[in-house]
This record gives structure tokens, C-alpha cells and sequence, in this order.
């Protein structure tokens, strides 16, 4: 048997270990080996816009004014410029549907217009102005692209946040349905668990196949009769758990089987909360040591191993909180499991949230200790000049931020490079959107956003820069549900879609 | 939806699990700083994972180390499993069932012996109960169609005082007097809460308002710039943490009340945190009452969350007193403000680096959110003392601005002044109330409580601010013994 071995990365300052899951060796999936590969989505979220100082983070038209004649912006050049084949450059493209919006503050509106191309909700949520709001009020194309691409797979989508954790609708891009928020999850040993649902209990396969297969259709049949007398409104919750439920047990049958238990012998003190001491006694199940335990997750050497797609143990975090400090790491971990579940065909839609949109935290790791909001107000020409000594510095600090993010985007782009069964790459059969809820911090505008687009899945001709002319971004997410297959006559509010954008191609 | 704190206590309770299951849930969103609005909690595909994860090993632990507890009966006699699942899903469904909700448990309960025997048929029941939406929601449904302001029925009263009171499931006495009908009548509903308040699960209730209501959750991920607070370490915010969450649950247990709240003498340090004593470190927290460490506002956790990474901060201070403690709140800044706090400096204090709030667009609200947070000045941003900065004597005086009860007026100095001042207000006592009610409820407050809200306002202030009494009072109110309005169901 060929076992994977692990690998402990070693990073960030000190004493910080981080050990990932081995990701290598990778064998086909069962119907994977001789079919086309499929088209995934990935959508990467950075808060608070981008630097506008000239061509540092906007590609700069060249001289002929051709679509192919341009240079990348001077801030992220270094890091991106690797990647120029790949990638699809954007101007023009306004989310007018936030900027007209009523409900909400300028965040809360870009962030939940974002994916569903809907206004928000009126509800109780504080902006960062004092103004309040609700979820967004429509499913977004992640979602949507769930239901076109992403049926037959162990996940239907990731959620997943670095560093995210406003815990409202201020940190939230994905949604099932108008006002059902998917909230991102920060912590990779949680995404470990959603790619493999190592579930506690270690049974022999078919009998957690058959348990969990009886448990939900208990819960269904709980359903069934809570559902009677309920008024309309809860009958409306009860429909969407129902939804999740079956959705669970039309897949439950492809979901990787929990690990088996480590061979006796094998066993040292893990540190995890409980401990297996061979629990058979209640018919074939023990209890694992891993839920209910978020500390550091035991020695390696006692996680199981497997094969190819199957997994290896969880990520271990050694006393890293999941704050500020902690982001490359998070980052690194939270990639690198998107990008396994991706190639191994677990999921074909991914969202990542890199900070909330109210995104008041520092990054120390690229010193910078200043809250990186309250530098974006300085990200273009400041009204309030006068009163900034430290304007430059605090420019500088903001480039960092979004170089930062780049050097992220272009992470994930290699992570991608993987080989499918029909010998192209996965970044081939993939399409990433990277976008903000504004342009500028400090305009707080939702005009002309900074959409861009990597990979070839739909076929879109990328090293370009496209220039929009004033251009709804609800015509963007049509013509990328169009090109994966899906079918509509228009995405999110109709009021602000017009069509297909023409030119994206 | 339970909260993952709720679902803790609830399977701590039910089964004896201690393991913390929920730790491993989505943290809920925030609303108004509480995690328990119904609105705001949805169920997500990954959720349901989580869910059914605990639920598999919570109870497979019952089975393997608690069997006995959930056995009802001597295992060998015929039915005796059935009967434990039935008796079980009671209390977990914290209601009786009706017969198809019966017959889809023992289904269950027939799958698992099918494939292994009566334990696991146990197992498996308990895990399909844990993870029904009767167990995950808390059930207030109506039983007919909504003619307006209607009351909970007897078994969703009893959750809902089980919940805000103990913050946990009911126990079987509770789920007793529902069936008994002895939560019909206001004096029923007296008998149980203070049966509940004499409880010791009665702190949780309380501990969680408290703790969400200043955020304490969040400490732990605090952090500050090393370069100026070298002292800072990951360490030293998970111990504010832990100290304030230890100055709260004394608060509860040695005099329940506003005052000890806003002027107990006492700060619980470990070595951590023995340079706000000054005394000689100790490895566990031990309680200490250094001078200067007097109430909530004063504890090192609440200065240092309520400071930015490289200062004091009289506006983020300042912002809660108005806020949180007075509900009278300033106004949003005005768009394009600048938010940037001044660059720490080696020559102003604090106060003169402020100034620029005197210019005519900040003052109309700078002048109350400055001044009240210029009493806490003689804190630095990781809440240790200081009589001077940069070579300047700390001028701590300060004032509530156009407070609405006149009693808070006038010159104050230091954080000492400020707390005593405000346990002799009834805008404190009254702001409280507010808060807590609206917790109670798991949904904003509206025009519809007012008479609620005035009657829990009243009785916490004729008690003295005294924790016990708002309980009571909030128990008796006509909204929380009603449904929300349609829209606002949990």
C-alpha cells in the first residue's frame, strides 16, 4: 500500500507549526480517470477595494489600445506578471444595484450585491456607519452554479473565510436563496472535516452508510410532521433545512467514508479530548477524539493515512488563533484544501473570503499595524490631506495590502496547476472572479469595480485587458452562468441586467 | 436554532456530555452583539454536517459511558429500549411527541437493532433525535393561524424560561408543571423561576448575557502592536479573557447586582497579569484587589478591547458608556470623516492629539464621546495604570455630556467617580433592561414591548439594579410569554 507521507510546513514567526494533510500522489477518482474534467468556479473576495493611485493595481493601456496591449499594475506586477496567459483583465464594470441601494451602508451592500447581483434586505445588522440591514435578497451565482455544475459531487460548495469573522451579513458573499447566507468558515480544521466528514464514529463502512442513511430519514420524517400546522413563515425555515437534509443524503453515499481506527499498538496520548479506548462495545462504534476538541490536533504520527484523493489527518494548528496574526497560514491551509478539493473532484465551487468587509484589523505579518479600513479611506487623492502627516506611509501600507492579495490570488492560481486525467491542467477547466464590494475606500464607490478573471473554463480569451464602458456587473454573472451551461434570461435583480456581457469573451 | 452555547448546556444536561461538542459549529451572526436572533440564524449544508457529526458522537458516548442513565428500566425486559428512546426524545424535543414524531424515533431505533442490536438501535435513535429540527429549533410554533399578540403554550414557555434562565434544555420537573398545566397562571410561572433561580445553572443564563453584552468572545483575538506594547503576547489576551470572564461570574455569585458590577474591588490575575497587581505572580488566577481596579471599567480585558493596538482610545471608551451603559448613543459619523485615531505621539497626551474633535462637525458629538472617555485616560491601551504621559500629569477629568438623567451630570474625575456615579442612575438600571430584554427574546424590541420593557425597567430599578429581580421581571413580562410577531418567529 502506498502511503502518503506527510509534510510539516513550518512557518510565520516562531514557534507557530502548521501541518497540512498531504496532498500528493493523487489517483483518479473512480469515474474520474477516463472522462472530460469537470469545470469548477472559484470566487475570491478582498475587503475595501484597492489602491487607486494610477496603474498600481489597474493594468495600464498600452499605446495601441488593443485589448492585449497593456501592463500590469506597477504594485502587483511582481507577482502577478507570472501569470499574465491566465489571466483576464476589467474595467468599467459598476455594481449599480449596490450603489443605488437604500438598505445598508456602502460595505454591506457592495459585499451582499457581490455574488447575488440583489440589494439587501432591511434587517438589524450595524454598518459601519450605524446604518443597519439584513441579508442579501437573492441566491448567488455560486450557489446557482451549484445546481448546473456541482450535483453530483461529496460537497456541493465550499465556504470558506480567512480571517472573515464579522459574524453579520458584512462578511458574507455566498447565499442558497434570497436571505439564506452561507456565513464563510475560517478554520481550516472545520473545512477539513466538511472536504472529509470524519465523522467521530469509526465504523465499518456500510454500517455508517446505513446509520446515517436511517438517522436523516428520521430527521425527514421528524420534518413530515413538525411541517403540520407551522405558520407560512416557518414553514418557509422548515423547507430550507428539509432542502439541506435531502441534499446530505442524495450525497451521503459518495462521501468518503469516516477513517477507520489507527491499528492497536499505534496509539499514543494525542492531546485530543477523549480517548479511544476501542469502544466496539455499542455494536461496532467508539467515539473518535477529534469532535469537540479545537485545540491542537494531536501527534501526526497517530492520524490514519490514506490514498490518493481519501486524505490524510487534519490540518494541525499549533496555537494559532484565528486572528489577524494568523492569516498567511490560514490562507495557506485554506487554499491548499480548496485546491485538493478541487482536483480530487470533492466540490466544483469554492468561495474564499479573505476579511470581512468591515475589514478593521492590521497585518502584521507584512508590518502593517495600522487598521487597514481606516487606511483605504487614504486610497486615492484625500480629502482630508491636511490632516495626515503620515499620508504616504499609510499609502505605502495600503499597497502592501493589496500586493498581499495578489501574491494570495497568485497562490491559488499554482495550486491549480495540477494535472487532470485527460492531460490538461486543472486551472484549464476553472474560472476564478476576484472582486470587492467597492473600487475605493475612500470614494466608498461601487462604480467601476475590480473584476478580474483568471483561468479557462469558459473558453474566454484571457492576457487581456478589457475596457467596459459603463457596464452592470449582473450581465458578468449571466454570462458566466451562460458559459458553464446554466440557463436564465437575466442574473439578479432584472432592473440592472441587460444581458450578457458582450466583449467578456 | 440553538445557539452552540445552548447546545453545549443542552447535551451537558440531557446526556452528561462534557466534550463541547458545538465548539466545532459556525459561530453564530451577531445581532445587536447577541447571537440568539432567530432571524439571523440559518441552518447551512455545512451546518447540518456539524450537526450530524456531534450528534453520531455525543451519542455514541451516552450509549458506551452513560447507558444506564438513559435506560429507564431493566434492560432485559421486553420493551425497555423502546421505551427509553420515547422517553428520551421528551426531553430532548422538550414537549411529548405525537405518535408519527413516536413511530419515526422508534424506526430509527429498529434500523440500528437491525444492524447491531439494542444498543446500537439506541445509539442510532439518539443521533436521528440530536439532529431533528424539534431538538436544533426552538420550537414556538403556533397551533393556529396568528391572530395577533398570542401566548407561548405551557411547553414553550418552559423552553423559553429554561433557556433565557439556564441557557439549557428543561429538566423533567419543568417539563412536569407544563404537563400539569401549572405554567398557565403567573403564579405557576413565579413557583418555577424561582425553583430555577435557586439552581446554580441560573449563572449560565446570566453569564451569557453579560458576556456577550461587552463582548468577551472577542478578547481572545485581540491583539496589539508589539512595538509599542512589547509586553503583548497572544498569551496576555487570552488571559484578559479568562480574567474578565472570571470578574463576571463573581459579579453573579457574590452580589448579583449593578453595583458589584460597576465597583467590586476585585481583578482575578494569573502570572499573566501580575503587572496589574504588582504583587508577586501566580500561576492560576487568583482574585486580587489592587487600588485602582474598581468594576466592570476598570478591568484590563475591557480597557484593553475597548483601546486601539498602539493607544488608549477615549472614543471607543467613550462609545460604550454612552452606548451600552447609558443607551444613549451618538450619532454615526458623517460620511468621509476621518476615522484614523492620531498617530501616537512621544510629547501630547492624549487629550491635546483629540483636539481636532472640538472642530464644529465632530464636536456635536465628540464633546459627549470624548468626555466621558477622557475619565478613562489614567488607563493605557492595555489597561495598566498611568499617572503621566510623555512627561504630562494625566488629566482625567471629564463629564456625561447631556446625559438624560440629570443625577449623571456634572464634573467627573477618573473611572472611580464614573462607576459610582452611575450605580445611583436609573438611565443605567433602565439601559440594562433594555438590553437584557432584548436578549430574552432573540429579536429586536418594538413598539409592541414598550409596556414589557417599562415593567422589567421599573422592578430592576426598585430592586437596586439586582440581577434576580430583572429575571423575575423579564419572566413575568407579557413579551416574553408571547409570540413574536409573524415575522420575527424564532
Amino acid at each position: 500500500m502506498n502511503r502518503i507521507t506527510r509534510r510539516q510546513f513550518l512557518r510565520g514567526a516562531g514557534s507557530a507549526i502548521v501541518a497540512l494533510p498531504t496532498l500528493v500522489s493523487l489517483l483518479p477518482r473512480a469515474a474520474r480517470a477516463s472522462v472530460t474534467p469537470p469545470k469548477r468556479f472559484v470566487f475570491f473576495y478582498h475587503p475595501n477595494g484597492i489602491d487607486n493611485a494610477p496603474y498600481s493595481f489597474r493594468p495600464k493601456p498600452g499605446p495601441s489600445g488593443t485589448e492585449a496591449d497593456f501592463t500590469l499594475g506597477w504594485n502587483i506586477d511582481p507577482d502577478l506578471a507570472p501569470w499574465r496567459s491566465h489571466l483576464l483583465w476589467t474595467s468599467g464594470i459598476n455594481m449599480r444595484v449596490a450603489q443605488e441601494g437604500t438598505v445598508g451602508e456602502q460595505h454591506q451592500r457592495g459585499i451582499g450585491a457581490l455574488l447575488t447581483g440583489q440589494k439587501l434586505a432591511p434587517g438589524d445588522f450595524v454598518g459601519n456607519d450605524g446604518q443597519r440591514a439584513g441579508w442579501a435578497t437573492g441566491i448567488s451565482l455560486d450557489q446557482t452554479l451549484v445546481s448546473v455544475i456541482g450535483q453530483t459531487t461529496p460537497i456541493g460548495s465550499l465556504q470558506l473565510g480567512i480571517n472573515a469573522r464579522q459574524r453579520n451579513n458584512s462578511g458574507v458573499v455566498s447565499y442558497r436563496g434570497s436571505e439564506i447566507p452561507q456565513l464563510p468558515e475560517n478554520d481550516p480544521r472545520q473545512t477539513y472535516r466538511s472536504l472529509f466528514f470524519t465523522s467521530g464514529a469509526r465504523d465499518e463502512i456500510p454500517i455508517h452508510v446505513l446509520r446515517r442513511q436511517s438517522v436523516l430519514d428520521g430527521v425527514v420524517s421528524q420534518l413530515g410532521s413538525m411541517k403540520q400546522r407551522v405558520s407560512q413563515e416557518d414553514s418557509k425555515r422548515l423547507d430550507e433545512h428539509l432542502t439541506i437534509v435531502r441534499d446530505l443524503e442524495k450525497r451521503i453515499a459518495s462521501l468518503p467514508p469516516p477513517p477507520p481506527p489507527a491499528p492497536a499498538g499505534t496509539q499514543s496520548d494525542g492531546g485530543s479530548s477523549t480517548g479511544n479506548t476501542g469502544g466496539t462495545q455499542t455494536g461496532g462504534s467508539g467515539t473518535s477524539g477529534s469532535t469537540g476538541s479545537t485545540g491542537p490536533i494531536g501527534n501526526p504520527s497517530d492520524w490514519p493515512s490514506y490514498e490518493g484523493c481519501a486524505a490524510s489527518g487534519e490540518p494541525a494548528l499549533s496555537d494559532l488563533p484565528l486572528s489577524s496574526d494568523a492569516m498567511p497560514e490560514m490562507a495557506h491551509l485554506q487554499l491548499e484544501l480548496a485546491a485538493l478539493a478541487l482536483r480530487c473532484d470533492l466540490t466544483r465551487v469554492v468561495t474564499v473570503v479573505f476579511v470581512d468587509a468591515q475589514d478593521h484589523i492590521p497585518m502584521p505579518f507584512i508590518s502593517v499595524s495600522d487598521d487597514i479600513h481606516n487606511l483605504s479611506h487614504l486610497s486615492d487623492d484625500d480629502p482630508y490631506n491636511a490632516q495626515f502627516p503620515r499620508r504616504d506611509a499609510s499609502r505605502d501600507n495600503f499597497r502592501k495590502r493589496d500586493r498581499w492579495q495578489a501574491q494570495q490570488f497568485a497562490s491559488m492560481l499554482a495550486k491549480l496547476q495540477t494535472q487532470e486525467g485527460d492531460g490538461s491542467k486543472v486551472l484549464d477547466n476553472t474560472l476564478l472572479l476576484w472582486g470587492s464590494e467597492l473600487s475605493a475606500g475612500n470614494t466608498h464607490s461601487h462604480l467601476d469595480i475590480p473584476f478580474v478573471i483568471a483561468g479557462h473554463a469558459l473558453g474566454w480569451r484571457t492576457n487581456r485587458f478589457v475596457r467596459f464602458t459603463n457596464k452592470n456587473h449582473n450581465n458578468l454573472l449571466l454570462s458566466i452562468l451562460l458559459g458553464f451551461g446554466g440557463s436564465a434570461a437575466s442574473y439578479g435583480d432584472p432592473a440592472y441586467c441587460s444581458g450578457e456581457l458582450t466583449g467578456i469573451a | 436554532m440553538l445557539t452552540r452555547a445552548e447546545y453545549d448546556y443542552t447535551v451537558l444536561d440531557l446526556l452528561g456530555d462534557d466534550t463541547r461538542p458545538a465548539q466545532n459549529f459556525a459561530r453564530e451572526p451577531l445581532t445587536d452583539g447577541y447571537d440568539n436572533d432567530a432571524n439571523a440564524n440559518r441552518m447551512s449544508s455545512d451546518g447540518l454536517k456539524r450537526y450530524m457529526e456531534a450528534a453520531e458522537t455525543v451519542a455514541a458516548r451516552a450509549v458506551r459511558d452513560r447507558r444506564d442513565l438513559l435506560l429507564a428500566c431493566d434492560p432485559n425486559a421486553v420493551g425497555c429500549y423502546q421505551q427509553s428512546v420515547a422517553r428520551f426524545a421528551r426531553r430532548a424535543f422538550r414537549r411529548p411527541l405525537t405518535v408519527e414524531e413516536t413511530h419515526a424515533a422508534l424506526r430509527v431505533y429498529a434500523d440500528g437493532y437491525a444492524a447491531g442490536g439494542a444498543n446500537l438501535g439506541l445509539e442510532w435513535a439518539i443521533a436521528s433525535i440530536l439532529l431533528s429540527p424539534q431538538f436544533l429549533y426552538r420550537d414556538e410554533r403556533l397551533a393556529q393561524a396568528p391572530p395577533e399578540l398570542t401566548r407561548l403554550s405551557d411547553y414553550q414557555l418552559a423552553t423559553r424560561l429554561s433557556y433565557f434562565v439556564w441557557a439549557s434544555t428543561p429538566d423533567d420537573a419543568l417539563l412536569d408543571a407544563a404537563e400539569a398545566g401549572a405554567l398557565a397562571t403567573d403564579a405557576g410561572v413565579s413557583a418555577e423561576v424561582e425553583r430555577m433561580l435557586k439552581d446554580p445553572r441560573s449563572d449560565r443564563g446570566k453569564l451569557r448575557f453579560l458576556g456577550l453584552w461587552l463582548g468577551v468572545e472577542e478578547l481572545e483575538t485581540e491583539r496589539k502592536d508589539e512595538a509599542t506594547y512589547p509586553i503583548w503576547t497572544r498569551s496576555l489576551s487570552r488571559s484578559w479573557q479568562q480574567s474578565l470572564a472570571l470578574y463576571l461570574e463573581h459579579v453573579v455569585r457574590d452580589g448579583d447586582n449593578v453595583k458589584t458590577l460597576l465597583t467590586s474591588q476585585t481583578l482575578y490575575a494569573n502570572a499573566d497579569l501580575s503587572m496589574y497587581t504588582g504583587l508577586a505572580p501566580t500561576a492560576d488566577f487568583e482574585r486580587f484587589t489592587p487600588t485602582h481596579r474598581t468594576g466592570l471599567l476598570a478591568q484590563p480585558g475591557f480597557l484593553a478591547h475597548f483601546a486601539g493596538p498602539n493607544q488608549s482610545s477615549p472614543v471607543r471608551r467613550g462609545v460604550f458608556v454612552l452606548d451600552k451603559l447609558l443607551c444613549q448613543p451618538p450619532g454615526a459619523p458623517p460620511a468621509g470623516a476621518n476615522l484614523i485615531p492620531p498617530a501616537p505621539s512621544t510629547a501630547q497626551t492624549t487629550r491635546e492629539r483629540f483636539a481636532a474633535h472640538a472642530q464644529a462637525d465632530c464636536a456635536v458629538c465628540h464633546e459627549r464621546i470624548d468626555a466621558a472617555g477622557f475619565l478613562f485616560e489614567n488607563f493605557d491601551g492595555i489597561g495598566q495604570w498611568r499617572d503621566r504621559e510623555n512627561g504630562h500629569a494625566i488629566d482625567a477629568g471629564g463629564e456625561l455630556v447631556r446625559a438624560r438623567d440629570e443625577k449623571l451630570r456634572g464634573p467627573l474625575h477618573g473611572v472611580e467617580e464614573l462607576s459610582e456615579r452611575l450605580t445611583k442612575s436609573g438611565q443605567v438600571t433602565d439601559c440594562i433592561s433594555r438590553e437584557w430584554l432584548r436578549f430574552s427574546l432573540g429579536r429586536t424590541l418594538d413598539v409592541g414591548d414598550l409596556c414589557s420593557l417599562y415593567g422589567v425597567q421599573r422592578a430592576f430599578a426598585t430592586s437596586g439594579g439586582s440581577f434576580d429581580a430583572l429575571v423575575r421581571a423579564v419572566a413575568k413580562s407579557d413579551a416574553f410569554k408571547a409570540h413574536a410577531a409573524p415575522e420575527t418567529m424564532p
